[in-house]
């Protein structure tokens, strides 16, 4: 029984950590819009050591569950191009290049399963957060998911994409989920009560 | 049972934009009836055109 209990924590840990880094390297990258939109921003608190921190973290969770957390990762810089899909990057490809680009050397490395799954999990989390930043990102004058889609479409697609990623690997949905839960619990009470901008 | 869910989803994620498209073409096309009626009215109550600001003297409205 212990060691599928400790299997287990150690998926969810996994997650966590890559949720982490994956966090630390958005809020690096988006720390202008963020002071524009008045949002709290973990630059602010870790500084130019944000990059480290993330890497740090990443390099972790790559170490306990390295089959789960790193298609996730992989997802995650794969949808994040979404917003910029013809903006040129210093790799010289554009943005729906090298999403493409990452997605297959995920699929390449990971196996179909499990980047499908990772995709469709992180579009779905992506999907939820824009729903719930859309009067934020408003204001910062960012166009998300909501504003593109229509906020009722947006929440319908999320669940749409997070039953998908249930579909496609159970094994792999419920530590994951339950990390995703256990990451925007904290956030929330983290950021509760804080000042939005230094 | 999973894929009977997310199949009802996404039928109702097409039912829900095709009826907000539908509905938004139905509004407009009201909204294009209803406003020379409306603008008539707002005008008449006020005693000047409400696009032009001119004063309405015995005319029912400046733009008949």
């Amino acid at each position: 029984m212990w060691p599928v209990i400790c299997e287990w924590i150690g998926r969810v840990l996994s997650v966590l950590l890559c949720a982490v880094a994956v966090k630390l390297f958005d809020d690096f990258l988006d720390v202008e819009r963020d002071r524009k939109g008045d949002c709290y921003n973990f630059t602010y608190l870790l500084g130019k050591g944000t990059p480290i921190y993330a890497a740090l973290a990443l390099a972790l969770a790559g170490s306990i569950y390295p089959g789960m957390s790193l298609p996730l990762f992989f997802a995650s810089y794969s949808i994040g191009m979404f917003h910029d899909l013809r903006q040129s990057f210093p790799s010289g490809l554009s943005g729906l290049q090298e999403s493409f680009f990452v997605f297959f050397l995920g699929v390449l490395l990971w196996g179909w399963q499990g980047m499908l799954f990772s995709l469709f999990f992180i579009f779905s989390i992506q999907l939820f957060d824009d729903y719930l930043d859309s009067c934020q990102d408003q204001l910062a004058g960012y166009r998300n998911f909501a504003h593109r889609l229509g906020k009722t479409e947006c929440l319908l697609l999320a669940i749409v994409t997070l039953l998908i990623s249930w579909w496609l690997d159970e094994f792999f949905f419920f530590p994951t989920l339950l990390a995703t839960l256990i990451f925007y619990s904290g956030i929330f009470l983290y950021q509760r009560g804080k000042p939005s901008c230094y | 049972m999973l894929l009977t869910v997310i199949s009802m989803i996404i039928l109702l994620l097409i039912g829900y934009c095709w009826g907000k498209k539908v509905g938004h073409r139905e509004g407009y096309q009201e909204g294009l009836a209803h406003l020379p009626l409306s603008l008539r009215q707002q005008s008449l109550e006020q005693g000047y055109c409400v696009l032009c600001k001119e004063e309405l003297e015995n005319k029912s409205s400046p733009h008949n």
